[in-house]
């Protein structure tokens, strides 16, 4: 056969191969798209969980916008409810374009250990999801987003971008969870929310010890995380008002840098020094005299606002290291920087002992400053 | 090779780089951090210094031998049974090389995208290149990798930049790692991580101006520390658990964490698509190198067409080799022991043997050494 | 007409004989039966070369072949000679009035032999002019032809190939040589503008089918008595005129030699052109991509000229060649020296981006949708999906038959007549459009990316290269349908390969990129403004390689 004939049988073969395509070949209409998870305790069976899928479905072509499907199971594993709840529907189950994790309280107080680890294994999901835990039923939370009238597939991180510009809440990842649950330099830290019956909400900090939940966090105690942490983006801290007696003022604080810590290991007794630095500028007041704009009187809120603050800051760390014994903001790590060798510090030092009686000393040092447009001359 | 080609020093520093960011992509980081701890970048720093000393040591070495590589000074010193062994021993070297990576990168694939996907399907795909590549020939293969390593070394540098929201600096610490004698005694076969020296023993002869081959290995080293420095302290930076588990593909976990804002996710599919090219470039690099060594060995006159018919072979090795324990074994304890043994004890040793039997003897005639392609 | 012829008349029938003609087997005689010999000269009788010239033309038949029989005066005697030209190639004023008035009519120059007027400069032109004065080839062709261009030749084939380049032939009784005048006088096309390389700030001259009109052209511009332009010819029955135009103080020699081996050394009959005889010149016809930049602009062609490349021009063809091309001028215009360096960067760089577009769009969309739906932002994929739900195809066939539609509709554009071309564009919009989007035989974003990705090859300055990219715009679907971005890295490597394997005249064909070039040329990615292009490409070796000198604004300098 000549040369020419080869080359084109060889040709042939390619195409025929090349248009079969490969197994793997799946059809972008072909695939449901999930956007969050719940998982739920099961009500019948004790071992098992409910699983909850929130599906997107396009509309029409000619509208544009998807709608809500939710899909439960009551299933010994995660896979095995993935793969049972693929046959009641028409199109495969692909979970790339999930935001959502959302697992209940009553589940997240046992320990979410088996959840994470198998979710992280799964190539499809996205280590940057965002774990929810939820204090309904998931099934119930995930039906009144479903229900919501301004529904649509990126919901969820549009919810948390919005709520995170005001402090109440704190970014949560499933790679977190995970880091933690194999090396426990800091516990995590998940989105606490919660519905009624009309609408969803964000309602804090779902504090964790490794993978079981211990505690929650609201109001300032989200504000004083955020602030520890230093992801404040802005936020509004309703604080007595000096010149008036039982009135408050609202001012917006957002960091001026990043905090400090020093933490110096007395005996057992870690004694952890703060350095704060914010910036705030006043927006408001219950009264009507609300001009405060010349020094003295600047200064004088500038030490009702620290002296809020710190009482604040004060009684989150407290609850934090008594009640939950969980080190969230990541003081261990301040306190590794001492040690030269791991083996020194791990024969020095055992930190879930050591942190329950740890002293806090907070600095807030604050920059005050009046936003009015019109002002007093 | 080519005799009529020389290559510039810039194309030779990336002919060798690309060897480490293939390493760096692939198992190496995995390795180092699993032995030392927190304290791999101490460790990285000190093994550096200690790869320095010996390429410089080599670069030395090599200024007796301009026109010769390793295989030439082989058999000067002991003949054809000594060359044989020599050229072997580098041909199972880069054999191993060329199987693991082949087999890592097919792994991670039938995971992450080809789950049903038959294997030889997706290893047909290296092959093919690579036969490609090699039946081209020496010229373009390294024109290619020229072309290629800049996208590559921005591709590194924009994962930097895309987690820097994750970094928590508390889990670099302790700096020093688990223990002293972990860090800098047990810690110095981590030395293995630059594999590119192999290469650098068969770089001279290829070389426009001879002078270069001392800067070509400098910057090698420091550029190489400096990549495994990066990407290290990262993976120690984002992921602190790193220290303790067993994962596919180190970087690969760090690619998927990179997102820009929301319209940019999950962008890890655009990364592997160019680490497989950059695969494609050094597994070339590495089978040209054997039909090199082969073409010395058996006084072949046309090497290229052979290309083919080693990429059979390497299929067949790959097949054998799929078990991931087997891998891990091969990786970990074979290839990192057998590297730092025959690349740098035994080739060393050679090269020290060449020049002292070429001082004592400076009146004998050159050796012949001159190749016919 | 009586009852029977009218019958006969009325039920004859015969039958309708179709013209029917087929090709009989001649006996192929051009390579079998040897030619006459090639090395007839001139006889010195007259009539053998009228017959024999008869013969060869053909003259009894072809109608625009002229034989004038004359009577020369010369040195006061009558000698008969005959003209031979071509009718329509010839000037008809200028053989009456310049060759034929003055050996025809009797005058004071043709009379007499006046030798003793002559003024020698010195002794050994005293010599020669006294032994060859008197002859009568001397006279006529010093002294009786006042025209400007006349060769003398006694071999036939010379004669005959200036002859059908429309020069007019003169043989004398007596003489063994023959004299070729040339007086051409042919219509052709006058210089325009060019039709393909458009540019807004630059010169509007085009290349014409005249081969003298065009070196004259590169002549006017380059201005310089370095520039040589050779002459070859090539084809073995049409002889065509083939220049290499080169400057001999800048040019590598061995290019200009490698170019006049590849020319010289074609054994074909015919190149009619410019197109074949690229083809037949460049390193690998087997490769896609295009090895000599063809140029219309005779500005481009001298600035390339200049740079140090051979420029080829044929006979016949508007198109001149420019050898050696590298990838970066197939994606560079004209208009990037003219304007400002920022404009040109700006405008190059656009370039580059659809150049990447319209190879690689359709497979990266192929790639995304079927392998990596993770990598669609999650907004869009909902909209994809929507769009997708009632188209009955694969993505692959979908988008095959769209690009096909769309080739054939450029296909057909080119043929149809001017009146209905607008028409077809709304037709081609309409029905590639609109109405496959509500049949649902394809989904909205496929048009859109179709249409992108064919606005972007127009984009490509360059013919052939445009071409080069709709073939491998194919290979890449296939390629990314079969395994994902795995089946892209795969094209890309091993397309990269075979490219840098290319030449083109010697050049690595990813100069100056690979191996790293000097900074300061045109051609890099990154134009330099003038004043900083100080070297030529340093890919051609030329014997200069400076362009201009380190400060070439003395004037910025002076006045510091």
């Amino acid at each position: 056969m000549t040369k020419k004939r080869i080359i084109s049988l060889l040709l042939i073969l390619f195409v025929i191969v090349a248009f079969m395509g490969s197994y793997d070949v799946e059809g972008i209409e072909d695939l449901a798209y999930v956007i969050a998870i719940g998982i739920d305790k099961s009500e019948t069976n004790p071992d098992n969980i409910k699983l909850t899928l929130q599906i997107a479905k396009p509309k029409d072509k000619e509208s544009n916008g998807t709608e809500p499907e939710n899909l439960s199971i009551e299933c010994p594993t995660f896979d095995t409810g993935l793969s049972t709840l693929n046959n009641s529907i028409d199109k495969k189950i692909n979970l790339s374009h999930c935001t959502a994790v959302i697992i209940s309280e009553e589940l997240a107080k046992e320990g979410i250990e088996p959840f994470v680890l198998n979710l992280s294994n799964n190539t499809e999901l996205r280590p940057t999801c965002h774990l929810f835990i939820s204090k309904n039923k998931c099934e119930d939370f995930m039906n009144t987003v479903a229900n919501s009238p301004d529904f649509s597939s990126g919901i969820y991180t549009a919810t948390i971008k919005s709520s995170l510009s005001s402090s109440y809440t704190t970014e949560s990842l499933l790679y977190d969870f995970y880091s933690t649950l194999r090396y426990d330099i800091k516990n995590p830290t998940g989105i606490y929310v919660g519905n009624t019956k009309e609408k969803a909400e964000i309602l804090g900090i779902a504090v964790f010890k490794r993978s079981k939940l211990v505690g929650i966090l609201t109001g300032t105690e989200s504000i004083s995380h955020n602030i520890l942490k230093n992801k404040l983006e802005t936020c509004s801290v309703l604080f007595p008002n000096p010149f008036e007696e039982g009135k408050n003022m609202t001012a917006n604080l957002s960091l001026a840098k990043n905090s400090d810590f020093k933490v110096d290991l007395q005996g057992d007794t870690p004694h952890i020094t703060c350095n704060i630095f914010v910036e705030a500028r006043i927006s408001s007041s219950q009264t009507t005299n609300d001009d405060y704009t010349s020094e003295e009187e600047l200064d004088k809120i500038n030490e009702a606002l620290n002296t809020f603050l710190t009482t604040s800051i004060r009684n989150y760390l407290y609850k934090t290291s008594k009640d939950f014994n969980s080190d969230v903001i990541g003081f261990e790590g301040a306190l590794r920087k001492q040690f030269l060798t791991m083996d020194e510090y791990s024969s020095r030092v055992d930190w879930d002992k050591f942190y329950p009686n740890s002293e806090f000393d907070i600095k807030i040092n604050s920059v005050i400053e009046s936003s009015y447009l019109f002002r007093k001359h | 090779m080519n005799s009529d080609y020389k290559i510039s020093k810039l194309e030779a520093i990336f002919l060798i780089l690309i060897v480490m960011i293939n390493k760096i992509i692939l198992n190496v980081p995995k390795s180092i951090i699993r032995l030392t701890g927190t304290g791999s970048l101490v460790n990285i720093i000190f093994v550096g210094a200690l790869a320095l000393i010996l390429v410089i040591l080599i670069v030395k070495l090599f200024k007796n031998f301009p026109n010769e590589d390793i295989i030439d000074v082989s058999e000067y010193i002991g003949g054809k049974i000594l060359k044989t062994i020599v050229g072997i021993g580098y041909i199972i070297l880069f054999g191993i090389v060329i199987c693991t990576v082949i087999i890592r990168f097919t792994e991670l694939l039938k995971v992450v995208y080809f789950e049903n996907s038959p294997y030889i399907y997706i290893t047909g795909f290296f092959l093919i290149a690579i036969g490609f590549a090699n039946k081209f020939g020496f010229k373009s293969i390294i024109k290619t990798n020229f072309i290629i390593l800049p996208f590559i070394f921005a591709s590194i540098v924009f994962i930097l930049f895309g987690i820097s929201n994750y970094i928590s600096p508390s889990s670099l610490y302790p700096i020093l790692g688990n223990n002293i004698k972990n860090t800098f005694v047990d810690g110095i076969s981590n030395i293995f991580a630059f594999s590119g020296i192999a290469y650098l023993f068969f770089t001279s002869p290829l070389l426009k101006n001879k002078k270069d081959l001392k800067s070509i290995g400098i910057t090698f080293i420091i550029l190489s520390t400096l990549f495994l420095f990066i990407v290290v302290g990262a993976l120690l930076l984002v992921f602190p658990f790193i220290t303790h588990s067993e994962e596919l593909l180190s970087v690969y976990i760090l690619v998927r964490l990179v997102e820009f804002g929301e319209f940019i996710q999950r962008a890890d599919a655009l990364f592997i698509y160019l680490w497989i090219i950059s695969a494609f470039s050094y597994l070339s690099i590495a089978l040209m190198f054997i039909l090199n060594i082969f073409k010395k060995l058996t006084h072949a006159t046309e090497h290229t067409e052979l290309s083919f018919s080693l990429c059979s072979i390497i299929l067949g090795i790959t097949l054998l080799l799929k078990d991931s324990n087997l891998l891990s074994f091969i990786e970990d304890v074979i290839y990192k022991y057998y590297l730092i043994i025959f690349v740098f004890g035994i080739s060393t040793i050679i090269m020290l043997l060449a020049n002292i039997k070429k001082k004592f003897f400076k009146k004998s005639p050159a050796p012949n050494n001159q190749v016919k392609t | 007409m009586n009852f029977k012829s009218f019958l006969s008349n009325m039920l004859n029938y015969q039958k309708n004989n179709k013209y029917n003609y087929t090709l009989s087997e001649t006996q192929v005689s051009n390579n079998i039966v040897t030619e006459e010999k090639n090395d007839k000269k001139v006889s010195e009788k007259l009539q053998d070369n009228i017959d024999y010239l008869t013969v060869k033309y053909n003259a009894l038949i072809n109608s625009d072949i002229n034989i004038r029989n004359i009577n020369i005066y010369a040195k006061g005697k009558q000698y008969s000679g005959m003209l031979f030209y071509i009718d329509g190639m010839v000037d008809s004023d200028m053989v009456n009035n310049y060759i034929l008035k003055p050996l025809m009519l009797k005058n004071k120059t043709n009379s007499e032999t006046t030798n003793d007027s002559m003024v020698v400069t010195n002794k050994d032109d005293l010599k020669k002019r006294q032994s060859n004065l008197s002859t009568l080839e001397n006279i006529i062709h010093n002294t009786l032809l006042p025209q400007n261009s006349i060769k003398t030749s006694d071999d036939f084939l010379e004669i005959i190939s200036c002859i059908n380049s429309g020069f007019t032939a003169l043989f004398v009784d007596t003489l063994s040589d023959c004299f070729c005048i040339e007086a051409k006088g042919f219509e052709k096309r006058s210089i325009e503008k060019p039709n393909n390389e458009v540019v807004i700030r630059g010169p509007q001259e085009a290349f014409v089918e005249n081969i003298r009109t065009n070196t004259s052209m590169l002549r006017r511009i380059i201005n310089n008595e370095n520039l040589v332009i050779e002459q070859c010819t090539v084809g073995k029955i049409t002889q065509t005129k083939v220049a290499v135009c080169y400057m001999s103080n800048i040019t590598n020699e061995d290019l200009v030699n490698e170019v006049k081996y590849r020319i010289n050394n074609l054994d074909i009959d015919a190149i009619t052109s410019s197109g074949n005889l690229e083809h037949l010149i460049e390193d690998d016809d087997y490769s896609i991509f295009p090895q000599l930049l063809i140029t219309e602009r005779s500005d481009r062609a001298s600035a390339n000229i200049l740079d140090g490349r051979v420029v080829v021009l044929i006979n016949g063809a508007p198109f001149a060649l420019v050898a050696p091309a590298v990838f970066i001028d197939f994606l560079s215009s004209p208009e990037d020296s003219n304007l400002k360096h920022q404009y040109s960067n700006l405008v190059r760089f656009m370039r580059s981006i659809a150049f990447i577009i319209a190879v690689f769009m359709p497979s990266f969309y192929v790639a995304v949708t079927t392998y990596h739906q993770e990598l669609i932002p999650s907004d869009l994929i909902f909209a994809i999906s929507a769009g997708r739900k009632a188209i009955p195809f694969p993505v692959i066939f979908e988008i095959l038959i769209m690009e096909v539609s769309f080739e054939l509709l450029r296909e057909a554009s080119l043929r149809i007549p001017t009146p209905m071309g607008s028409t077809v564009g709304i037709i081609g919009g309409l029905i590639l459009g609109e109405a496959a989007v509500s049949a649902s035989l394809v989904s909205p974003l496929l048009i859109i990316i179709v249409a992108i990705t064919g606005i972007c090859s127009f984009a490509i300055p360059d013919y052939s290269l445009s071409f080069a990219l709709r073939l491998f715009r194919f290979v890449y679907i296939v390629l990314a349908y079969m395994a994902g971005f795995l089946g892209l890295s795969l094209g890309i490597f091993v397309q990269l390969i075979s490219l840098c394997n290319l030449k083109s005249f010697g050049v690595s064909y990813f100069s100056p990129y690979v191996p790293s070039g000097n900074k300061d040329t045109l051609n890099k990615f990154y134009i330099n403004p003038i004043w900083q292009r100080n070297k030529r490409s340093n890919f051609l070796n030329t014997k200069k390689p400076d362009f201009e000198g380190h400060i070439s604004m003395k004037w910025k300098k002076k006045q510091k």
